[in-house]
């Protein structure tokens, strides 16, 4: 080291250099800095207020070291003293951030005492070829209700819709709320991991899930100058078909980092093992990209999504009338059956998903913390019917649902025993409904606004014990305007309550009316958990669920070509209130882990869509099913759901799980389209120590479900010159099923992994009591997949 | 607590601030919606009934009205052509039928008899579709003994198979599906 000592030489040598450090993260002034001053080798540390200063220097050029034993030494070159004091930042041993990063971030529960279960990256990475659903479904307790194979909806404890929220990087997913065929438009690409929270504990979401909450957490990303990612792609027998998806992170050591997502999947009709699924192709395009800056103690984030899917819906369930559904009912053979192909023809279906959110996350000391988020989402649907002439080529249905959101969070400091969070949220909805397509809107125009705050305290006196208590209230406000046809408005007595509601006559058969709705929603959760020792945990929870019926529950007014259905909301319906209850044992470390949980649910006033008094709508040209959203006095749920794995050893694991619901009303009616009994089984081999070869085994049972409501009808055949009158029985489950999947995978390099998966192995022909399209025709047949997946 | 000081109370402001700033942008009336013309719509269907005498008969069955009961004669030949029409605008009502002559390749009219003693065929005058099929839309209905029964009528639209004998094998969607009382006497 050379020291220049021309000081001596000078007779102005009397500048100073005046400092402060702080740590880069939290702007905490830092005390014991090691400063030297190379060019004199000079030595000395910073104070308590983190300030350093050296006198008797000389109009020179000079360089700083600063070290501390926790952090990153940095140097620093001042080019001429001065009186003015400057700052310095140290930033924390990198390893040290990432502890905290993976405490922060890692998988965790989001709850204390909720019901918690989670898929990981690698456990959702095996269903890209699939939806969201369809990996949901892994999991205890969920079921999927599919309207045929590529529109999937995940179903929670028997409740989907507006009973369950799924929640993407924080703000709720709005699209998904209306019938059973409206899945929800999330593309699991880039998705770290999905967890489940049972029961209505995570009053952050929402007061209103009785379900429960779906979450899809982000990738976590590292502060270190890196850039990671994946390409994987696949070619699957079943609709012949192909995807490619690619995610790629840029990070730097500053905490900046920005990445993007894209995912491309096609594919053509699905076959049976007897027959094609006519008209059953999907196309998908996703995209999404972010970038921000994370410096532990704070970050702001971008994020864009894109989602678009454009999926074919059976032709066979194509039908005009009642009389075509008995028909189709008693046929065993699908109705239409055309040569493969991959092209999508009408009836179909569009949607098509932005996301924008904007997020800033502020940690302080003793890591309380607080953030703000702004989130838009728009949505299109669209739906395609088999029309005559130009119309065609127009949707039948196109909805344009936007979305704004705000939501503020704050959280205590998480040293003490006891810590508790809050929040506000505000919610704008405009909801349009395109008047050019020739078909009477299925949802009016309406404006929603909603704005709710929350509570939550969690106690946690030793490692033993926690409970946790939590309060929510949510204003929910529709202003909707609707057309009445005047004899459907006479016919309910509309006259009688809402005559206040018109505001002119449109055409001469209908009412133009504007509904007002106000509702205010309190929701209320309280839980303990209490070890077992052992690493056994019991958990209970219990909580109090207000949800106001949505806009589909209150206005719907059109068919539902595929089911020859006409569904009706009702202007009269409340709020439904229930009280849920959840017990579970837990133990999730060791050879052997389980959860054993068990719910019940009391519901008054469950809104449910069931056959309407009138049976059928006779006045059209054919005749339909009527189905009113009817509210029932009460509904009881209860249900088991039981996770459990062991894990021989390093060369054998076994998992299954298995749930159990029974849903009826009051009077012991059973609901409809509740999961019979399912169990899922895996087993899975790594006979090699030092090769990362595997063998998965799985079963997938359903049993047949016994529990189901009658709303059969009759219909008068002509059979050979004479009327036959028959029972169609659209009642009646189809029989229980039991699939055998089997999977191969490998490693290579450890950076490309190979599987070899065939799903249905024994090809059987069968079909699922949760398909809307059960009576058109039945399931997939095997599927061969081959798929890649090259990590960087 | 201590950590509420740490946060600074002019941010928990000006979050309330932004939030209900947000909401009064937006506590805005919609304008009123565009009301929608139901298109294709088929809601009127008329069997004309051509008697050998040339003299007609219209059966026409409008949305909510009973179906009219079709009279004939035993023993007697009829030519009958169907019609159907939108007419949801008294002033302008549509004519579906030649829509489903465009499309001929894609309609189908079948006919399903119950208890009457009545065969139909289709007429020589029937339009024909591109493959030289009968669409049934203009029929021969030739009556035996007094009788009465039940004609039920179909405009199937995208059938499977047109040379099928029951509703069933035909596929397709009912796009109308109406049961005409008829006596023969």
């Amino acid at each position: 080291m050379v020291c220049l000592t021309n000081h001596l030489y000078s007779q102005e040598c009397n500048a100073s250099i005046f400092g402060v450090v702080f740590d880069l993260h939290d702007n905490i002034p830092l005390q014991d800095v090691r400063v030297t001053l190379i060019e004199e080798n000079r030595q000395i540390q910073t104070t308590e207020n983190g300030r350093f200063v050296f006198t008797t220097l000389c109009k020179q050029g000079y360089t700083l070291l600063l070290e501390h034993p926790d952090c990153s030494p940095i140097t620093t070159r001042i080019i001429q003293p001065s009186t003015i004091q400057k700052k310095f930042y140290l930033e924390h041993h990198l390893n040290e951030l990432e502890e905290i990063i993976v405490v922060e971030q890692g998988q965790k529960n989001t709850t204390i005492t909720g019901i918690e279960s989670s898929l990981s990256k690698e456990e959702i990475q095996r269903f890209q070829s699939k939806s969201l659903g369809d990996a949901l479904a892994q999991l205890p307790g969920v079921s999927s209700i599919k309207t045929g194979n590529a529109i999937v909806k995940p179903m929670v404890h028997g409740v989907t819709g507006s009973r369950l929220a799924i929640v993407q990087d924080g703000i709720r997913l709005q699209d998904h709320e209306w019938g059973a065929d409206h899945a929800p438009s999330i593309d699991v690409n880039g998705t770290d991991q999905l967890q489940l929270i049972k029961g209505a504990t995570a009053l952050q979401f929402g007061g209103d899930a009785l379900g429960g909450v779906i979450q899809l957490i982000p990738q976590k990303r590292a502060l270190k100058d890196s850039i990671f990612g994946s390409i994987s792609s696949g070619l699957v027998s079943q609709g012949k078909a192909g995807y490619l998806l690619t995610d790629l992170t840029k990070t730097f050591r500053n905490g900046s980092y920005f990445g993007g997502n894209l995912s491309i999947k096609n594919a053509g009709d699905f076959i049976n093992p007897n027959h094609v699924l006519s008209n059953t192709g999907n196309r998908e395009q996703h995209a999404k990209v972010y970038f921000g800056r994370n410096t532990i103690t704070q970050e702001w984030s971008i994020k864009y999504s894109y989602f678009q899917k454009e999926a074919g819906i059976l032709s066979a369930a194509h039908i005009g009338t009642v009389g075509d559904l008995a028909r189709a009912i008693e046929s065993t053979q699908p109705l239409y059956e055309n040569p493969w192909t991959r092209k999508i023809n009408n009836p179909k279906q569009s949607t098509v998903h932005h996301g924008l959110s904007l997020r800033y996350d502020k940690r302080m000391a003793n890591q309380a913390k607080w953030d703000l988020q702004y989130s838009f989402q728009a949505n299109n649907r669209k739906e395609f019917d088999v029309r005559r002439g130009d119309a065609n080529n127009r949707a039948a249905l196109d909805i344009r649902l936007q979305t704004h959101d705000i939501l503020f969070n704050f959280r205590s400091r998480q040293e003490s025993s006891l810590r508790w969070q809050s929040g506000v949220s505000a919610q704008l909805q405009d909801n349009f409904v395109n008047p050019n397509t020739g078909v009477r809107r299925l949802i009016p125009d309406y404006i929603r606004y909603k704005l709710g705050a929350y509570a939550t305290s969690e106690y946690t006196p030793s490692n033993d014990f926690s409970a946790e208590i939590g309060f929510r209230f949510d204003y929910d406000h529709i202003d909707a305007q609707k057309y009445y046809r005047i004899a459907n408005w006479n016919m309910r007595s509309y006259n009688d309550d809402f005559s206040q509601t018109i505001i002119s006559t449109g055409n001469s058969s209908s009412y133009l009316t504007r509904q007002i709705k106000r509702f205010g929603n309190l929701s209320a959760s309280m839980g303990v958990k209490q070890s077992l020792g052992q690493q056994t945990y019991a958990l209970f929870n219990l909580g109090y669920i207000t949800r106001s019926p949505n806009p589909a529950e209150l206005f719907s007014d059109g068919l539902h070509h595929a089911l020859a259905t006409i569904e009706q909301g009702d202007l009269r319906l409340a709020q439904e209130r229930a009280i849920k209850g959840v017990v579970s044992i837990e133990k999730n470390k060791g050879i052997l882990q389980y959860a054993l949980s068990v719910y019940f649910s009391r519901v008054k006033d469950y809104i449910l869509l069931q056959p309407s008094d009138q049976g059928f709508d006779q006045a059209r040209s054919s005749a339909f099913l009527v189905r009113e959203y009817t509210p029932l006095d009460r509904v009881n749920m209860a249900g088991v759901d039981l996770d459990f794995k062991l894990h021989f050893n390093k060369h054998f694991r076994y998992q299954a799980t298995a749930a159990w619901v029974k849903a009826e009303t009051g009077k012991g009616e059973p609901l409809l389209d509740i999961p019979p009994l399912n169990l899922l089984q895996e087993l899975v081999f790594e006979p090699f120590k030092n090769n990362p070869f595997l063998v998965r085994l799985s079963s997938q049972y359903q049993a047949r479900q016994t529990q189901y409501p009658d709303n059969n009808f009759t219909y008068t055949f002509i059979e050979n010159g004479a009327l036959v009158e028959r029972t169609i029985d659209i009642s009646s489950p189809p029989g229980q099923f039991h699939l055998m999947h089997l999977s191969l995978e490998t490693m290579l390099k450890e950076k490309i992994r190979i599987s070899l998966t065939a799903e249905n192995i024994f090809d059987l022909d069968y079909r699922n009591y949760l398909n809307r399209l059960r009576y058109f025709a039945g399931e997939t047949g095997r599927n061969i997949r081959l798929e890649l997946l090259y990590l960087f | 607590m201590k950590n509420l000081t740490e946060l600074p109370p002019t941010l928990i402001l000006r979050t309330m601030f932004t939030l209900s700033v947000f909401l009064l942008f937006t506590n805005c009336k919609k304008e009123a919606p565009e009301e929608i013309n139901e298109e294709e719509v088929i809601n009127r269907v008329t069997l004309s009934v051509t008697a050998s005498d040339n003299s007609t008969t219209a059966y026409t069955w409008n949305e909510g009205s009973t179906i009219p009961t079709i009279s004939l004669a035993a023993n007697a030949s009829y030519s009958v052509s169907v019609s159907f029409y939108d007419a949801s605008d008294a002033s302008e009502i549509e004519d579906i039928t030649e829509e489903v002559i465009e499309e001929a390749d894609e309609h189908f009219v079948f006919y399903e008899i119950a208890s009457a003693n009545l065969v139909i065929a289709s007429a020589s005058t029937d339009v024909k579709d591109s493959n030289g099929v009968s669409t049934n839309l203009i029929t021969d209905w030739i009556t035996t003994d007094a009788s009465s029964g039940q004609v039920r009528l179909f405009l199937i639209h995208e059938p499977n198979d047109k040379a099928a004998t029951t509703r069933g094998a035909i596929g397709g969607a009912s796009d109308v599906e109406l049961s005409f009382p008829i006596i023969i006497q």
